[in-house]
């Protein structure tokens, strides 16, 4: 099956946004990546099984070439997160703590943290998209997981 | 509030700035596909080479890489006790098309990694042998197109230590820390290879 590109903009654009963010860290490039991205679906004849398996393609494609323009010699100088973050309108001071914790940590772990707290993969899911196996996806969270904890608590133990 | 959900709540500010409109973006793009500024590499680089030796005959023979075509290090002694090493290649393709379609074959495999390589991913595979050495094998594009593909071999021994490997057509493009192949550099840093 094929569906309408306008309709996967709608759709998926900002998760994309958010995917390509999360690995590139700049918004501009993140940008850039989407848009190459659907581009690439709209001018490809590929077929696919569903909607999901669409919405996995993207992301993978999208994820891939976030990595490249991240080592990518043209690459514009980036706005600092810190500025971007100030640009964003948080909840509260813990999401934000959460969203610059995450980006403080290694582009592999993010990304596998990602795709499955905010996309809510299973990891058999992540290791198709990011074509590593079961075990290195687990290995990923894991080290995730615990970085966070670690930079989370040595965060509060400053403030009190 | 569960993980899953703080988590999303926290990144749910991000937006892109603005809507894509396919349409007026492909009548913007030329009619030619985007390539990479690249330096296409053909004969094989090889990478520290060094080797368990398996003794054959009054020969050592030291066998690197795997599947049908192999790299194989000839090492004996001449009449006056020198070590004398010579490399013969006899590489295959660890890949064959099809009908627009990429097969992976090493090994006696046939799998299909087009989605994987065509997606920018770099495709993996690793084997062991009777010996206990891992090999890892890396294929990936240089361009949007299959023909472009690269490929590389590298060889782990049972003592845990990446000793060697090839790499033919590696197309490089210009980063920030040099000239890479981007392919090659993914498969590279996702299994740690000191090279």
């Amino acid at each position: 099956m094929r569906m309408d590109s306008a309709v996967l903009v709608e759709k998926y654009q900002d998760r994309l946004f958010a995917a390509a963010f999360s690995v590139c860290k700049d918004p501009q490039d993140a940008e850039d990546v989407v848009q190459e991205s659907f581009i690439a679906y709209h001018s490809s004849k590929k077929e696919f099984e569903s909607e999901e398996h669409i919405k996995a393609w993207l992301l993978r494609v999208t994820i891939n070439r976030a990595k490249n323009a991240c080592r990518a010699l043209w690459r514009r100088a980036t706005v600092p997160l810190e500025d971007y973050a100030d640009s964003l309108e948080f909840e509260c001071s813990a999401d934000r703590e959460l969203f610059e914790t995450v980006m403080s940590l290694p582009e592999k772990y993010r990304i596998a943290l990602h795709l499955y707290y905010f996309e809510d993969y299973p990891v058999k899911e992540i290791a198709k998209i990011l074509s590593i196996s079961e075990s290195n996806v687990k290995v990923r969270l894991s080290r995730g997981r615990a970085m966070l904890k670690e930079i989370l608590k040595e965060d509060r133990a400053e403030n009190e | 509030m569960n993980e899953h959900e703080r988590y999303k709540r926290a990144f749910s500010v991000l937006h892109a700035s603005a809507k894509i409109d396919l349409e007026a973006e492909m009548k913007h793009r030329p009619n030619y596909k985007k390539r990479l500024a690249t330096v296409s590499v053909c004969a094989a680089l090889i990478l520290a080479l060094t080797a368990s030796a398996f003794a054959v005959g009054g020969d050592t023979l030291k066998r690197l890489l795997g599947w049908d075509g192999h790299i194989e290090v000839h090492e004996y002694e001449n009449e006056i006790g020198e070590t004398i090493e010579s490399i013969h290649y006899g590489i295959s393709e660890p890949v064959r098309i099809e009908d627009g379609r990429m097969y992976f074959i090493a090994n006696g495999e046939d799998e299909d990694i087009t989605d994987i390589v065509t997606t920018g991913g770099t495709y993996s595979y690793t084997y062991e042998d009777e010996n206990g050495c891992t090999y890892l094998i890396l294929v990936g594009l240089n361009s949007t197109e299959l023909e472009s593909y690269g490929y590389a071999e590298f060889i782990r021994t049972s003592e845990d230590s990446w000793r060697g490997g090839h790499a033919h057509n590696i197309a490089y493009t210009k980063t920030a820390e040099g000239e890479v192949c981007l392919w090659l550099e993914q498969g590279k840093e996702e299994y740690n290879l000191p090279w």
